[in-house]
């Protein structure tokens, strides 16, 4: 070895290492310096968004509208419906009703406190299976006595059901559109208090129930698992993409 | 021939099983590493009967395995599968996201007894396998093993049995598919690295070989078939390799139905290259011809003749389908294309205020999981966009600098575009027989996973189209959004199911 010169740690250690890194070296095999930075700023990007994740609140229901869960009807033309007589929890962030259709149409979403809206929603067709979720503006308070009203705007192919208690009279959704017999389930969602990071043991926990072979091991093992997919990704990366 | 022509003539080369396996590469090797494990993390993650139709794929394996006898369409399913699926709260859990499957120790118990009670062989009259009772055998004669095997265990154990063999057969997707790539684009050997272990990471993809459903075995099909027919334009049409084109050909048909889109693309392929072949080997290369069709098309013969003989319709169950489809022809056609793009002037809106490429394909294949009730938030899919249309760039560069090359392929790239086209077909005539009543009974993004190959390529290309200099850290960078993409649609999962 010339003096001065470096020589690596792993090499003095290891004489393979030296075989190794000569194999290397004669076949043209370097590590390209923009590989190195891509993967650990990707990494570290990921690592961060994963932290970021886990630190908020699992979403949870403040309140609903109805507790029964009945088919209350179905609407293949646009129809607006507003549900008087409802409490919009603080802090709700998305509204989540209960309707149900394989390729769901556009949907708006108003709450009218005597007649003037405090908050409104909206989401785009292409919503999927048994609930539509519609994000809304959080609101500082509770408001008590509100009118919930929704509208989707079906296309007159295909049709939407809805989800809630038949009930008669003032209470039931007054509608523009196909007639429901009864209020909608609607469910006001916001951001629980305890983030994910501290729910993790509940979490694994539960994942270990209804499956075969139950207990919590099932979560280590998915660990393991994912923990060796990012081992062999890594290992590709640095085999295969120089 | 003389004892000193024999000496010096070639020794034909032996093909052993292990010969052939220690050519694949490693990296192939890595790839399909990759797939099985993302495949058996989502099959530990994913309740049981938590993803689409796998309640009547189980019961098929079942009656398969301890009735020795296909499903029916009709009935109901057996008293152990009904107890599973009542105490695991199917009905209440799917398509209903605010619904969650069980969360106590309680539940638990009652579950172990009621499996415990209800365990037990064939019993007649739960020969019921709903929508999986027209699909051909091969995939469940192949999960009767792992179900027979484990002859002590209750039925949610032979379930993770079964899905640990959907995932095997993942793994050998994305072997496949590192080998496919690897034959379209010999050229950039860096960049089937990106393809290959890209392939593994997608998110649907890993989900659905993490369940029972031969839609698994359809993808590992489909992908052998797509090598085998790269391979073909590549190294030409010899007899061996016609027969194996051949087979596999054969194995798609008697796996699912929905091959049926692919097989007009792979017979095209099969004729080109025998074509192809004629010029060199001359009438040789259509006897090889004619045998890998026999290969190909012989079991769909005998099962068409078994069924006519019997007095049965031609196609037996699927006959039935084939007489629902209704309306015009080319009503048809336009709903067919308007499921995949916009209407062109002059047509009927049959998806009125939907951009389906987006809504349906893009959107759901970034993130729909379970009984198609678990979502990430709305901003995810709006994101999404930013880093698909930087692929779908850095592809288009690919393929621009490499256009020379690709008129060379045209007879190639008609034949994966048949195939694709094919499918596409298939899917949209599908959901056409339930139209208008439903809008797009099959617009799922798991029915176009067979094609996942041609999306290898594609993020192959697109490391390739980012130069020289930048193109393995693009490749790196692709392999790892794939990878967070994964790990984050997981999350999503436990978040849905356990949360």
């Amino acid at each position: 070895v010339p003096a001065g010169s470096r020589v690596p740690f792993l090499t003095l250690i290891c004489p393979r290492e030296i075989v190794r890194r000569r194999w290397r070296r004669e076949r043209g095999f370097v590590t390209d310096a923009r590989l190195k930075i891509t993967l650990g700023t990707g990494l570290l990007v990921g690592a961060i968004a994963l932290a970021v994740t886990l630190s908020q609140s699992p979403v949870t229901v403040a309140g609903v509208s109805t507790v029964a869960q009945a088919n209350i009807g179905s609407s293949s033309t646009t129809t607006s419906e507003c549900e008087p007589g409802g409490t919009l929890p603080s802090a709700t962030t998305g509204i989540r009703l209960r309707a149900f259709a394989f390729l769901g149409s556009r949907v708006a979403v108003e709450v009218l406190e005597h007649g003037r809206v405090i908050t409104r929603g909206g989401r785009g067709s292409g919503w999927t299976a048994g609930a539509v979720t519609v994000p809304v503006r959080p609101l500082a308070r509770t408001r008590l006595g509100v009118e919930l009203c929704f509208a989707l705007f079906v296309n007159g192919d295909e049709t939407e059901n809805f989800v809630g208690e038949s009930t008669a009279g003032a209470l039931a959704a007054h509608a523009t559109g196909d007639d429901l017999s009864g209020r909608v389930r609607a469910e006001y969602l916001r951001p629980g208090r305890s983030s994910w990071w501290s729910l993790a043991l509940s979490v694994a926990r539960r994942m270990g129930l209804g499956h075969a072979w139950p207990g919590t091991w099932s979560v280590l093992l998915v660990i393991a698992l994912m923990g060796g997919v990012a081992v062999l990704c890594w290992r590709a990366i640095l085999r295969g993409l120089q | 021939v003389s004892v000193a022509e024999a000496a010096v003539a070639p020794r034909p080369v032996r093909r052993t099983p292990r010969a052939v396996l220690r050519r694949v590469p490693s990296l192939a090797w890595l790839c399909a590493a990759v797939a099985f494990l993302n495949a058996a993390a989502w099959s530990l993650i994913t309740p049981p009967f938590q993803v689409p139709d796998e309640p009547e794929h189980v019961a098929y394996v079942k009656v398969l395995a301890e009735g020795h006898r296909l499903p029916s369409a009709e009935g109901e399913f057996s008293r152990e599968e009904l107890a599973a699926l009542a105490d695991t709260r199917l009905q209440t859990v799917a398509e209903q996201p605010e619904e969650q499957p069980i969360s106590s120790r309680t539940q638990e118990r009652t579950l172990q007894r009621a499996l415990a009670r209800s365990e037990g062989g064939f019993e007649a009259g739960g020969e019921y396998a709903g929508v999986a009772a027209s699909e051909p055998p091969l995939y469940y004669a192949i999960q009767a093993i792992p179900f027979t095997l484990d002859g002590t265990g209750n039925l949610l154990e032979r379930i993770e049995l079964m899905r640990l063999v959907s995932a095997l057969m993942g793994g050998l997707t994305a072997l496949f598919t590192f080998l496919f790539v690897r034959e379209v684009l010999p050229a950039v050997p860096w960049a089937w690295t990106v393809g290959g272990v890209g392939v593994a990471l997608v998110p649907l993809f890993g989900f659905m070989s993490g369940s029972v459903n031969p839609d698994a075995m359809l993808c590992t099909v489909t992908a052998a078939l797509l090598y085998s027919l790269a391979r073909g334009f590549r190294r030409g049409l010899s007899r061996r390799a016609a027969i194996v084109l051949g087979g596999v050909i054969a194995v798609g048909l008697a796996t699912k139905l929905n091959f049926v889109g692919l097989a007009p693309g792979a017979l095209l392929g099969l004729v080109l290259l025998s074509v192809r072949a004629a010029r060199t080997l001359g009438r040789a290369a259509y006897v090889s011809l004619a045998l890998a069709l026999a290969v190909a098309l012989g079991p769909v013969g005998v099962y068409v003749v078994a069924h006519v003989v019997s007095g049965a319709p031609a196609l037996g169950i699927v006959s039935d389908a084939i007489g629902l489809t209704h309306g015009s022809a080319p009503a048809e056609l336009s709903y067919i294309w308007q499921l995949y793009l916009p209407p062109l002037p002059g047509m009927h809106p049959d998806f009125a205020g939907l951009f389906t490429a987006r809504q349906i394909w893009f959107d759901w294949y970034v993130g729909l999981y379970g009984w198609l009730d678990t979502t990430f938030p709305g901003w995810v899919y709006d994101f999404a966009l930013v880093p698909a249309a930087l692929i779908g760039g850095l592809c288009i560069r690919g393929l621009i600098t490499s256009a020379q090359t690709l008129r060379a392929h045209v007879a190639e790239l008609a034949v994966y575009g048949t195939m694709c086209a094919g499918l596409m077909v298939l899917i949209g005539a599908d959901s056409y027989i339930a139209f208008p009543a439903l809008d797009a009974e099959y617009g799922q993004a798991r029915y176009l996973l067979p094609l996942l190959p041609l999306l290898g390529v594609v993020l192959a290309l697109a490391a390739r189209g980012a130069g020289r200099r930048w193109g393995p850290a693009a490749g790196a960078l692709i392999i790892l959004l794939f990878l967070a993409h994964d790990g984050f649609s997981q999350l999503q999962e436990i978040a849905r199911f356990y949360g």
